[in-house]
């Protein structure tokens, strides 16, 4: 089921490889570890340039988005089974 | 000489993408749609829908009649283009022979780098390890080889999914074995005049007279005949082709015959239009507007205008006049805007052109809208259309990436 979330989070990442990935996210009080980084893919809007890293743990799946203007993350979207 | 080109066709690709950004959608019906709305329409399926018979073009309400469960996603075609342009990375790196045919499939014509099919058929398997491992493990590809453009993509069409085929000259007549609607390019119209010829498989049409087939059919009749006898027409082409039209169409989401609703939508469709016409620095010589109405009536208009059309008005003002000329005898259904005979612009435009003023407008507006993001400054006639025609992503022909 998915859900619109639209909140901004803390996230850690890790670089690896000249690339980004990230590994915990703080949300709600509640801190969530990155199992996998599925896919990455950007759009422009404007002058802005943001990243969308589709992540999941065993449970979820998540849309982080980094936005390269303001530097901020953002849950965008969640989806868990049921 | 002979060459080695592979037609590379990524398999449910918006479905799949889908599927690899969100893994719990693997292994579930999966449906990318324009809009999700019951009377939106599936634009890719993804492989468990397709054998529950969901397929491109079903309805989103047959489509849960088909399959109750089934998870519908509205299309991302920023999504799609970063990665495609992931993948058309990886097929760039062994050759420059390389033309992308459309959002998931492209040509690679591989004969500076290996001499046999076999050798060829192993490039294939590194390309589609390579997307597996770079892009995405969910990512599966079709790959069509043989020595001209019509028989690598007749042979990927006609792949196993996931899988390799190759058409030598001694395998040719066993793969022509089948039907003519399964080869590229030949559709129901083409079938009936081609059965009235005593042509039903196409190996009938590669044994056929060149010169009977030109008589009856014109020079298409001639061009199947090459086609299905190995001989090369087009050859791959380095980087993509330009475009040959542009143009936007809408489902709308309230059907009315109502004209300053409708006049809004097509405003903004002439805008997404005029936006990708300048995005381009083209310029159009012909327009065309196609209205479909719920009674299953459809309306179309063309017009070639003799000065060239640049600014969202110019190409408006042409729609606007046609659309108003229509008889509306029933709800409109769907708007279509597309401008042709283009041409690039030249710096004798400014010069010449009557509309120096619009256009150097238009050309500031884009600019801001560039920099602050689309529709960030609108003309009034767009004031309450945010909501309507988003960005979406066509079935075909258009390609627009960005390179990274």
């Amino acid at each position: 089921m998915f859900e619109k979330i639209n909140e901004p989070v803390e996230v850690m990442v890790k670089f690896y490889r000249r690339k980004v990935f990230p590994t915990f996210f703080r949300w709600r009080e509640k801190t969530y570890r990155v199992e996998k980084v599925n896919l990455v893919h950007h759009e422009g809007r404007g002058d802005d340039k943001i990243y969308y890293f589709s992540v999941s743990d065993n449970a979820n799946f998540f849309r982080l988005a980094f936005s390269t203007k303001d530097l901020g993350w953002r849950l965008e979207e969640l989806y868990f089974e049921g | 000489m002979v060459r080695f080109i592979l037609h590379v066709d990524m398999n449910s690709y918006f479905a799949s993408v889908e599927q690899q950004a969100n893994p719990f959608l693997r292994g579930k019906s999966v449906g990318v749609c324009a809009y999700l709305s019951p009377n939106g329409t599936i634009i890719a399926s993804s492989r468990e829908a397709k054998a529950k018979g969901i397929k491109t073009t079903c309805r989103v309400a047959d489509a849960k009649i088909l399959d109750p469960e089934i998870v519908f996603v509205e299309n991302e075609p920023a999504k799609y283009r970063t990665v495609t342009t992931k993948i058309f990375s990886i097929l760039k790196e062994y050759t420059d022979n390389f033309e992308p045919y459309s959002i998931d499939e492209a040509f690679v014509d591989v004969t500076n780098a290996v001499s046999s099919f076999e050798a060829a058929a192993e490039i294939a398997e590194e390309m589609r390890q390579r997307i597996f491992s770079e892009v995405g493990e969910w990512l599966k590809c079709s790959i069509g080889i043989s020595w001209t453009k019509f028989l690598a993509k007749f042979a990927g069409d006609t792949a196993p999914k996931g899988g390799t085929k190759i058409i030598s000259p001694e395998n040719l007549a066993e793969s022509m074995d089948c039907p003519v609607t399964e080869a590229w390019g030949i559709a129901k119209g083409m079938e009936r005049r081609l059965r009235l010829l005593g042509i039903t498989t196409l190996n009938e049409l590669r044994l056929a007279d060149p010169i009977r087939l030109k008589k009856s059919l014109g020079m298409v009749g001639y061009y199947f005949w090459a086609n299905m006898n190995g001989q090369e027409i087009s050859f791959v082409t380095k980087g993509a082709t330009p475009p040959k039209s542009i143009g936007h169409s809408y489902c709308l989401p309230k059907q009315t015959t109502d004209h300053e609703y409708l006049d809004k939508i097509l405003y903004k469709l002439c805008e997404k239009t005029g936006r990708r016409l300048r995005e381009k620095e083209l310029q159009a010589g012909r327009l065309s507007l196609y209205i479909s109405l719920r009674s299953g009536e459809s309306l179309q208009q063309s017009e070639t205008i003799g000065e060239a059309l640049f600014t969202t008005e110019e190409i408006f003002n042409f729609v606007l006049k046609h659309f108003q000329a229509m008889n509306l005898s029933a709800s409109v259904r769907m708007i279509a805007v597309s401008v042709s005979r283009l041409s690039p612009v030249t710096g004798q435009l400014s010069l010449f052109a009557k509309n120096t003023k619009g256009r150097s407008v238009t050309e500031a507006l884009d600019i801001i809208n560039d920099k602050y993001g689309e529709y960030t400054v609108i003309k009034g006639a767009m004031l309450g259309t945010e909501n309507l025609a988003h960005d979406r992503i066509g079935f075909r022909k258009t390609i627009s990436f960005v390179e990274d």
